[in-house]
């Protein structure tokens, strides 16, 4: 599992003042806490791609939204196109969001995640350090992680000393996920997240993020 | 045949022959009924029962093909077979039923980790198109049709199906979402392709179990095997448990033997085919 985070420059405007979001669609898009973001230049391809099944994540999260949290993808409806790339990962996607939309919004991919890829999950909790600004914290009493907190943060943890056990079948592990999000905070500051795990890992980062919230270390 | 008189039948699998074809088309006659009455919980049943059927149906003969050593085919069918409890495990409970849905669940998974294969393609494909399976609208961003996929309407499942594609890639992965697409070598300059995979293990497996509802379970386990074995092989090769590129002097050669791993079979109901070689009679007293 791990959990990376970089300060970014990006924030809803750059997104909004992108080629492939016209000026009609920029104006509805103003009043959005979240947007599905595109990844751009994949290897020759021109133009915006989103990971396959975002449409299906898109009417999910719209679906449970409350009224008043709006959330959108950040592209023209003509040039809305799936990449299907199929490896170990499901990717979920990119997002944007306003800080005070954030735990709705992980509470919600993870609902999504556990009810799509992880319902026979058996897979064990691995242990989580997040991390925040210039503090790391241990999230469940992990005393075997390694946090190095600088403008790229890598979140690690040392495996637990285990029997040796035989090779399983790649396609037989637990099914993992990866998505990532910008947070935008209520003074424009921006941050980057990306996730790797399973489905125990990100709820022990939902977990943490309200312990977080509620400790208002960020 | 009415809908009890079907769940019957399709809860003697494991006990005798189905005519699956018959019970398709009595399926399917049902459904026209019930999709013509707007009875959606109805035909939401009756589609259960159908997907039962296929289920079934490709595990059965899946296990037919592996006891004619038609390893591939039999492969391809038990993906078939899992992918139709995937789509099933949302409507209806495989734990919990008669129609032997949990075994074949386990079972399939059981079969794969002892087939040998690791490398799969997988396309790489930019979807640019793709329309609902139930009202064929073309799915518009801001503007979907509403049915859900994975959900069942007038008794049939709401997929997407993909009108217009751009391949990019293929990639060799480990961990493939269509199973099928396993890598074999090209026999020569011709259109076969030659199987050179070791299904020894299965082969194994299939002397020691009769029926496809036989009870089995395994074991994998890893021994160090002598190392006087492996006298043909140089310390410089690479090592002979092929689980890493590692020579045989940096790896298995400093312990006490290579590394090699094993399947050990639990069997319940062993065939009287094969006598087990240092199997040990032993008489149970009262």
């Amino acid at each position: 599992m791990s959990l990376t985070s970089k300060e970014t420059t990006e924030n809803f405007e750059t997104w909004l003042n992108k080629p492939f979001v016209s000026a009609e669609l920029k104006q509805s898009l103003a009043d959005a806490s979240i947007l599905i973001l595109p990844t751009e230049g994949f290897r020759n391809h021109e133009g915006p791609l989103f990971p396959v099944h975002t449409s299906e994540l898109y009417e999910f999260l719209k679906s449970k939204m409350p009224e008043d949290t709006i959330i959108d993808i950040c592209v023209d409806s003509d040039n809305f196109k799936e990449l299907a790339l199929h490896s170990d990962y499901k990717r979920i996607g990119n997002f944007i969001v306003k800080e005070m939309a954030l735990p709705l919004l992980i509470g919600l991919i993870l609902l999504y995640a556990q009810q799509k890829y992880f319902k026979d999950d058996q897979s064990s909790s691995t242990q989580v350090v997040s991390t925040t600004n210039g503090a790391s914290t241990t999230v469940n009493n992990s005393p075997n992680t390694t946090v190095v907190n600088t403008n790229v943060t890598v979140v690690e943890k040392e495996k637990p000393v285990e029997e040796e056990k035989p090779p399983v079948k790649k396609y037989h592990n637990p099914p993992k996920i990866k998505f990532s999000y910008t947070v935008v905070d209520t003074t424009g500051a921006c941050k980057e997240f990306e996730f790797e795990g399973t489905a125990k890992d990100l709820e022990t980062v939902v977990e943490g993020l309200n312990k977080l919230n509620g400790d208002g270390d960020r | 045949m009415e809908i009890d008189k079907i769940k019957e039948e399709l809860s003697s699998v494991s006990t005798k022959e189905i005519n699956y074809s018959e019970l398709a088309e009595i399926l399917k006659r049902k459904k026209a009924e019930a999709v013509k009455l707007s009875d959606e919980p109805l035909a939401k049943e009756i589609w259960i029962l159908e997907q039962v059927c296929k289920i079934q149906q490709r595990y059965l003969e899946a296990f037919n093909k592996i006891k004619q050593r038609d390893f591939y085919n039999a492969w391809c069918l038990l993906e078939k077979a899992e992918i139709g409890l995937l789509f099933l495990k949302k409507h209806f409970s495989i734990n919990e039923n008669p129609y032997q849905l949990k075994f074949i669940n386990d079972v399939i998974r059981k079969y794969q980790s002892i087939y040998p294969y690791r490398l799969f393609f997988s396309t790489e494909l930019i979807e640019k198109e793709k329309e609902c399976s139930i009202c064929g609208k073309v799915y518009k961003l801001r503007d979907s049709c509403g049915h859900i996929t994975g959900e069942i309407y007038n008794g049939e499942l709401c997929l997407w199906k993909v009108t217009k594609s751009e391949l990019v890639g293929v990639a060799v992965v480990e961990n493939p979402v269509h199973k099928y697409a396993v890598a074999f070598l090209k026999s020569g300059e011709g259109e076969g392709v030659e199987d050179n995979y070791d299904y020894s293990s299965l082969e194994y497996l299939m002397k020691l179990i009769n029926q496809p509802f036989d009870t089995w379970d395994i074991d994998f386990v890893v021994k160090y095997v002598s190392h006087n074995l492996f006298k043909t092989y140089s310390p410089d090769e690479t090592c002979p448990c092929n689980q890493t590129d590692k020579t045989y002097s940096e790896c298995c050669l400093k312990e006490k033997g290579v590394k090699s791993l094993f399947h050990e079979f639990v069997v319940e109901k062993p065939s009287k085919e094969i006598i087990l070689p240092n199997s040990i009679a032993i008489k149970l007293s009262k």
